[in-house]
């Protein structure tokens, strides 16, 4: 037998047919093993997709179900696809493709488990002619199972469900007539008779009156434009496509137009670090208690106490009390700006950390503390340097492009000008009042005196002759006097612009900004919800009366928190009952009471305001306190066999209940439409 | 280039001779082609075949068949009851010489080539196991003085599956000897024809020497040459391992029907019978396909089977068929 020198090595192409065999088998298996498996959670994934927008269950639930279910498809795909393969497994392919001697599974073996000889030189060398006569394609063919055909379509079904399946409508099969449900369904629907265009109808009213009552010019004319469009429909003027989809728009801008006035959190910031500023502060003790616990009527009649201490004071006093307060606000602010410090030194540590979503909230922290600084120390400053200072503010968020906060700003600044320009005329009015009635009531004094003197002079000299100058005297003495008290107590309460008011007044005056600016911004947020039901009630006259789930992160979130109250939890907003805008009325004077006494009488008079404080109360429905709930009532009422009591009754209240609830609870947008839609289907008819 | 010509050359040599040696061998022998594959694979292993067939079949024949068409030295014992080891492997005889008296080795008959032990069951065991050792080690002692046997040398033992009586079966030990247990099947009928033309008429085939004895042992070390793969000696091993019913790879039947497995001689027997079947077919490595091949012959005797499988009639062919059906090549 002859001896031949051996290398153990495989050729190279026969190495690079080995990898690319190799490569094709994970393929092929993955597409064996995998894809089958891929079709049948590909499935579930599409039938939890139409579960979740027909809101057969909680949508959530649904979205989560899908998300694991693509975890559990990219699990099975990465397992096959990482699973080993062999040298040997593709070499036996490779052999089989080349006509299955086993050649270069054996060359393979031989270079694994190194041999010599003249077999394993021969062995190599066939092993390379074969691989040269096969290709990798020949050899681990890329097979698709029958299953993976499924794949595309349920890809399609994904895509093509949240178009197709809707949430079901709430049936209303036995209380309407089948015609009216098929009337339903037409879209979009602005049949007189049908209730959800009734309901919208009602709802643009609604919106309408919030508009005008609380609204600025763009939104009353948007509420207007909205019910125009509407009238518009209902007269066969428009169509009704065109008018749903331009309705749409119009109420999401209604919806989209609340603006978040920056000023009232600022001021929040202030007032709560000068509560703090305040305590030390031996006579501003209970005005910082009432700020501390954010009652900000409390606020007002405290500084109306301080006021009433200060004019009581000798005027070093009161320059005493003024640098007390001053002192108070100067520290405040001072403790506002080292908060702000902090708060930029976090923004630029969380910068260099790179982690620019918090840094970013960090510095407007920091904004916010500069800015309620500021604020604090413009609570001293008279009207109008603040409402310059709220300018130049405005114009600075210009300059630097902040088109919605020079926007809110300029709101705030129009609000407090015409809050001043509403003070000024109380005063004008306050000040003739006080005037009027100063004369009057200065005559009528003058007269009774001059009566008396005369009687007591008449009585010396001759009662005519003297009742005649007597009254004559008195006359031009009430009348003077009281000319004189009546401009005084006018010019003291109507608050002249540019006079120097006390640094009191001028805290009195930003709390009365604050609160108004809150109370506008609460008004707005009204509109804005009323807005948004509109615009539901619009989307579903234009799907046919259809609700879109999961079209709407908001009002996704909406019904998220509507479940997390309905499980017990209290809400984020509370009420701001009882407080109401405008505050302190300024003006409206008592007059004079009496000519010739030197005191014409407080011409401003008291402000209207009732010395009850307001309490929120959460009411449950558990079983506790006298007798059953109406819900007991109602569930009950089966149980006493035929009903004697009328439709019209039991629809009544049911209608209120149901009044009550979307009132007071916050419900996700759409979903009151619903209610209401379902009350009018509801209604009593004649006869019932 | 030229040793891998002259190398090549070779293989294909091998491959060559053994195609001859089988064609004169079926110029007497109709048919039995597997059988033929079989003796002449345990040739160029150095290993011995046990034959089994109900009488009448040609077994005998193709034995003198072989050894005619190898033109090597040929003994035939005709095993019975009676016949001593001596008879076997010879004795000392006194002899007279110039000298005197002494004792002369008389060579049995298994001194010789190609040895059939025609109805080797017959014998007593005591006998049987003279002519095992004789098998194993290729040498004789008699009378403290060791004999070797000539090279090549291979023993085809012949036995009777249907006349057991008066018999003694071989023992395991002994039946593990022989490389092969190969079955001699009935002839077909067109077989029939030809052996009733080629016995019964007036000519009668001449078997010419094919191979020498030099040239049989050349062909044993080319075998022995050959690498095998680890992956398929892995694979022998496996299958060896799936004949013992305790093998976590052992099929139900296996596990059911079978006492005891093969011993590492049947892999042995396996890998060297399927590097003889490679090289005749000109092929310079093992295939899955020639350990397949093989596996019958090499296991068949070694496979010890319980009551239950001799009650049922279970037979171990099926029993390896089962195995090669389950195990897979990787």
């Amino acid at each position: 037998m002859p001896t031949m020198s051996s290398s153990v090595a495989l050729p190279a192409q026969l190495n690079a047919s080995l990898a690319r065999t190799r490569l094709r088998i994970r393929f092929a298996r993955f597409a064996r093993q995998a894809l089958p498996v891929w079709s049948v959670l590909g499935g579930l994934i599409v039938l939890a997709s139409v579960v979740q927008h027909a809101e057969w269950v909680e949508p959530i639930w649904m979205t989560r179900l899908q998300w694991l279910l693509v975890a559990v498809m990219a699990g099975v795909g990465a397992w096959w696809l990482s699973r080993p393969i062999t040298v040997h497994q593709a070499a036996a392919l490779l052999d089989q493709a080349a006509g299955g001697d086993t050649v270069i599974p054996s060359a393979v073996s031989f270079m694994r488990h190194p041999q010599e000889g003249p077999f394993v030189e021969m062995t190599l060398a066939q092993a390379a002619s074969h691989a040269a006569r096969v290709s990798p394609k020949q050899a681990a063919p890329l097979l698709f199972p029958l299953a993976a055909a499924a794949l595309p379509f349920f890809g399609m079904s994904y895509l093509v469900v949240p178009r197709v399946v809707e949430p079901p409508r709430l049936s209303f099969g036995l209380v309407t007539p089948p015609q009216l449900v098929n009337q339903l369904d037409i879209t979009p629907n602005f049949a007189r008779e049908d209730p959800e265009f009734t309901v919208l109808k009602e709802e643009i009213q609604d919106l309408l009156r919030q508009t005008e009552l609380f609204g600025n010019a763009r939104t009353r004319e948007l509420a207007r434009e909205l019910k125009r469009i509407v009238e518009a429909v209902e007269k066969g003027t428009m169509q009704p496509s065109a008018a749903a989809q331009k309705a749409e728009e119009i109420a999401k801008a209604l919806a989209d137009g609340q603006d978040d006035d920056p000023t009232v959190k600022e001021m929040e910031a202030a007032f709560e670090e000068l509560a703090k500023a305040l305590k030390k502060e031996k006579d501003f003790s209970d005005l910082a208690k009432a700020f501390e616990q954010k009652d900000f009527d409390s606020v007002k009649r405290e500084l109306a106490k301080v006021e009433q201490q200060r004019a009581a004071k000798t005027p070093e006093d009161q320059k005493k009390m003024d640098a007390a307060l001053q002192k108070a606000m100067e520290e405040a602010a001072r403790n506002l700006e080292a908060k702000a410090a902090q708060a930029q030194a976090r923004a630029k540590q969380l910068e260099n950390q790179k982690k620019t979503g918090e840094a970013e909230d960090a510095r407007k922290e920091a904004e916010r503390y500069r800015r309620a600084a500021e604020s604090v120390r413009q609570m001293g400053k008279s009207p109008a340097e603040k409402a310059e200072a709220l300018r130049k503010r405005m114009e600075e968020a210009q300059k630097n492009g902040d088109k919605e906060q020079a926007e809110a700003l300029k709101r705030a600044m129009e609000r407090m000008q015409k809050a001043q320009e509403q003070a000024q005329k109380n005063q004008q009015q306050g000040q003739q009042q006080g005037q009027q009635q100063g004369q009057q009531q200065g005559q009528q004094q003058g007269q009774q005196q001059g009566q008396q003197q005369g009687q007591q002079q008449g009585q010396q000299q001759g009662q005519q002759q003297g009742q005649q100058q007597g009254q004559q005297q008195g006359q031009q003495q009430g009348q003077q006097q009281g000319q004189q008290q009546g401009q005084q107590q006018g010019q003291q309460q109507g608050q002249k612009p540019g006079q120097q008011q006390s640094p009191s007044q001028n805290m009195g005056d930003s709390v009365d900004n604050y609160m108004r600016n809150r109370s506008e911004q609460e008004s707005q947020q009204k509109t804005s919800n009323t807005a948004e039901e509109v615009r539901e009630a619009m989307k579903r006259l234009r799907q046919g009366g259809q609700c879109k789930g999961g079209n709407s992160g908001g009002r996704q979130s909406g019904v998220q928190d509507f479940f997390r109250r309905a499980g017990g939890q209290q809400g984020g907003q509370q009420g701001q009952g009882g407080q109401k805008p405008g505050g302190q009325k300024p003006g409206g004077g008592q007059g004079g009471t009496g000519a010739g006494d030197q005191d014409g009488g407080k011409l401003l008079g008291k402000t209207e305001r009732t010395d009850v404080k307001t309490t929120d109360h959460q009411l449950d429905s558990k079983r506790q306190g006298d007798g059953p709930t109406r819900q007991q009532v109602i569930l009950g009422a089966s149980d006493k066999g035929f009903s004697k009591t009328q439709y019209k009754e039991v629809f009544t209240k049911y209608q209120e209940a149901a009044k009550e609830v979307l009132k007071d609870e916050k419900i996700p947008p759409g979903y009151k439409h619903l209610v209401k839609v379902y009350y009018r289907l509801i209604r009593p008819r004649e006869g019932q | 280039m030229e040793k891998t010509d002259k190398f090549e050359q070779e293989v294909k040599q091998f491959g060559d001779d053994l195609r001859r040696l089988k064609d004169e061998v079926q110029k007497f022998i109709v048919g039995q082609g597997e059988v033929i594959d079989g003796v002449l694979s345990c040739l160029m292993c150095d290993g011995h075949v046990l034959l089994e067939g109900v009488p009448g079949l040609g077994k005998t024949m193709l034995v003198n068949t072989l050894a005619k068409a190898l033109s090597l030295p040929f003994s035939r014992i005709q095993f019975t009851p009676d016949l001593m080891p001596a008879d076997i492997l010879g004795t000392n005889i006194i002899e007279e010489k110039a000298g005197g008296k002494q004792f002369v080795f008389q060579a049995g008959p298994v001194f010789t080539n190609i040895l059939l032990a025609d109805e080797i069951n017959r014998a007593t065991p005591k006998t049987q196991s003279a002519l095992l050792e004789a098998m194993q080690e290729k040498i004789v002692t008699v009378a403290g003085k060791t004999h070797k046997l000539p090279r090549p040398f291979m023993v085809l033992a012949t036995q009777n599956p249907l006349e057991m009586e008066g018999t003694y079966p071989l023992p395991e030990a002994q039946v593990d000897r022989f490389l092969f247990k190969l079955i001699i099947p009935f002839p077909k009928k067109d077989e029939l024809h030809e052996i009733m033309n080629r016995t019964t008429g007036k000519v009668t085939p001449e078997i010419s020497p094919v191979l020498t004895g030099d040239r049989i042992n050349e062909m044993r070390e080319l075998v022995r040459a050959m690498p095998v793969a680890h992956e398929l000696a892995d694979y022998a091993l496996r299958i060896l391992e799936a004949t013992h019913p305790e093998s976590a790879d052992a099929p139900a039947d296996v596990k059911k029907f079978v006492r005891f497995g093969g011993s590492p001689r049947a892999a042995q027997a396996i890998l060297l019978a399927a590097r003889v079947r490679a090289l005749a077919g000109g092929r310079f490595a093992l295939s899955y396909d020639d350990i397949r091949s093989v596996v019958k012959p090499s296991l068949r005797h070694r496979l010890i089977l319980n009551f239950e499988a001799e009650a049922e009639g279970v037979r171990t062919d099926d029993l390896l068929e089962s195995i090669l059906k389950k195990l897979k090549e990787n």
